[in-house]
């Protein structure tokens, strides 16, 4: 039991270069949808465990933690782990055939390899309790996202890879640097530590330094309003299925760390307070909602228009946490779930119809919705989800955002977030009306198979589910930010 | 005065990145950028007078060894960032016949 953080870390990164020596695709396959599995078992039963017990702390190699890395796992990084590996698996199994056709034979196990490898970086950054450790294991889930995107079948996908890796390496040389900063402070990498010992230190020139460092590299990861330009693009050339997964894991992780370093690490100064940091990220997040949502109503290919839908639901997620509250947190992580669930979803059924269809206009659904019935309907409930109708996890999570605004200071954000909702209506309703009111025209959808189409009616279900049945969601994130906030068994 | 140095060689790392339209040029850029950061950590280890840290009777002040070995580890990835980046160089040279992000924009 006391071993399952390190497990969930070691199991992909022993199998990942075991697969490398038998170059075989199928195998690679098998293997990773074998340990996929087997972590998300090992993630359930790690969460419950420190459901019921508090943080599981795990010293490598039994050095003591100021000194040796250590794992920690509490409830917000198991909420985000089981996220993360759940999408993984979903992603897995849905892709297969996707992966097949799309990505060259001899690639397809260094493919899966990069796959595990891109995983363990994002389960890595969320469980270490090292700052250091932190970008190293962004740097090997980065590494392993530009080969994936590269190996898109569109012309463009090296130099789409190429440009995510020059601004991707920018964003995590500011955050070595914002990292160089704050050791040089206090002399610890640990983030318990870290926390401790920031509370003596007044905010110095260098340690302001240090937290706009990591603003601009978080902000790139989490394709914060001027710095979003590198998602869409990496959207559309990246090979569809990879979308889908990053679509839930990729940004989500930014999240994650921003959470981290400004409302753990930093607990003690509250950087976001300081400077009108706050106000300045709520005021780019409302530009962030108002311009994407904006922007993917204008689109009329399918992948750039859920792209820029991405960035505006992100800006949602950001704009909740800069409210600088507990509800406001509550809102921001019950919607990094329920949006990660619906964007996966609606990715997943553009990629799986669309195996060999390079750009997906929304004219390409029209008539679906008589051919594939059940698969539309399912796609319809992710729709209605992303506008946020009730009865959908959508609508809880804008129902705690907009309830969440209305408690702060900043009332008035909330008209701004009630009409982006009511412009979502736009481009959804679009796609509706093609679906169902058009008439076919011959197009050239491959038909799903049934485990691709259960993982969509998979998903599909869990909008419907976390709509009416909120104790997983809302509850683990109320429990979350009280934490944060009240400090309470910390 | 040793900052100031190493915070130029940050921006202009940042600029070449930012400003050159020739990929390798950037890679470069990029290598300049990610050093700018390593020699910060370095200049950061260096304790007034201290020695390299190997335990012995007579010498009591020990420059921190921790930084070099983040940089060693900071090395390696900056290693796999420029050979994966060099490989989507090739890699767009055969598909575009060019390797200049303008011309290759308008593709």
């Amino acid at each position: 039991m006391n071993q399952l953080p390190v497990l969930v870390l070691v199991l992909p990164l022993l199998v990942a270069p075991i697969l490398l020596l038998f170059r075989d695709n199928r195998y690679a396959y098998n293997m990773s949808l074998g340990v996929s599995f087997l972590n998300l078992l090992l993630i359930i039963s790690l969460f419950q465990h420190v459901y019921e017990n508090g943080n599981m702390l795990y010293e490598l190699g039994s050095w003591e933690a100021p000194i040796g890395i250590r794992l920690n796992a509490d409830l917000l990084s198991c909420y985000f782990l089981l996220l993360m590996n759940f999408m993984s698996l979903i992603c897995l199994i849905a892709g297969h055939k996707n992966v097949k056709s799309q990505i060259e034979d001899d690639n397809i196990y260094l493919f899966y390899i990069a796959w595990l490898l891109c995983n363990v970086g994002f389960s890595g950054i969320i469980l270490t309790n090292d700052i250091f450790n932190l970008f190293v294991f962004l740097e090997i889930s980065s590494l392993a996202s530009y080969f994936l995107i590269s190996q898109g079948n569109y012309k463009a996908s090296s130099l789409a890879a190429i440009q995510y890796l020059f601004i991707g390496s920018i964003g995590a040389v500011f955050i070595l640097f914002a990292i160089g900063i704050l050791y040089a402070n206090t002399g610890t990498l640990n983030m318990s530590d870290l926390s401790n010992k920031i509370i003596n230190n007044n905010i110095s020139l260098s340690m302001s330094l240090s937290i706009a460092m990591f603003l601009i590299g978080v902000g790139i990861k989490t394709a914060l309003f001027p710095l979003h330009g590198w998602l869409v693009r990496t959207y559309t050339y990246a090979p569809s299925i990879i979308v889908s997964y990053f679509s839930g894991t990729s940004t989500k992780i930014g999240v994650y760390i921003l959470l981290r370093i400004f409302l753990d690490v930093f607990h003690s100064i509250n950087p976001l307070e300081h400077y009108e940091l706050a106000q300045l990220i709520l005021f780019l997040s409302l530009i962030g909602v108002l311009l994407s949502t904006l922007y993917a109503v204008k689109q009329i290919e399918v992948k750039k228009m859920l792209a820029y839908s991405s960035v505006a639901q992100l800006s949602y997620i950001i704009l909740a946490i800069a409210l600088l509250t507990p509800e406001g947190l509550t809102a921001s992580l019950v919607h990094v779930f329920n949006h990660s669930i619906i964007k996966t979803g609606l990715f997943l059924v553009v990629t799986i119809l669309f195996i060999n269809n390079k750009d997906v206009s929304i004219d390409d659904f029209s008539g679906l919705g008589s051919k594939y019935p059940l698969l539309m309907s399912a796609f319809l409930l992710l729709l209605l989800g992303l506008i946020g109708l009730p009865l959908t996890s959508g609508f809880i999570s804008k129902w705690y955002l907009v309830s969440a605004i209305l408690q702060s200071d900043y009332w008035y954000i909330s008209v701004v977030v009630l009409i982006t909702s009511f412009m979502t209506l736009f481009y959804v309703w679009l796609l509706i009306e093609k679906i169902y009111f058009s008439v076919s025209v011959n197009h050239d959808s491959s038909i799903p198979t049934i485990s691709q189409s259960l993982c969509i009616y998979l998903l599909a279900a869990i909008t419907i589910y976390l709509g009416i049945e909120t104790s997983l969601t809302f509850g683990i994130s109320d429990q979350i930010s009280t934490n944060f906030f009240y400090n309470t068994n910390k | 005065m040793i900052f100031i140095l190493n915070m130029i060689l940050f921006l202009l790392g940042l600029f070449i990145i930012v400003r050159e339209s020739n990929l390798i040029k950037k890679v470069i850029g990029l290598n300049i950028f990610q050093s700018s950061v390593f020699i910060f950590y370095l200049i950061a280890s260096k304790v007034e007078g201290g020695v390299p840290p190997i335990l012995n009777d007579y010498q009591l002040v020990y420059s921190n060894p921790l930084p070099h070995v983040l940089i060693l580890t900071a090395i390696v990835v900056s290693i796999a960032t420029t050979s994966l980046a060099l490989a989507l160089v090739i890699k767009i040279k055969q598909k575009y016949n060019s390797i200049e992000e303008n011309e290759l924009d308008k593709i």
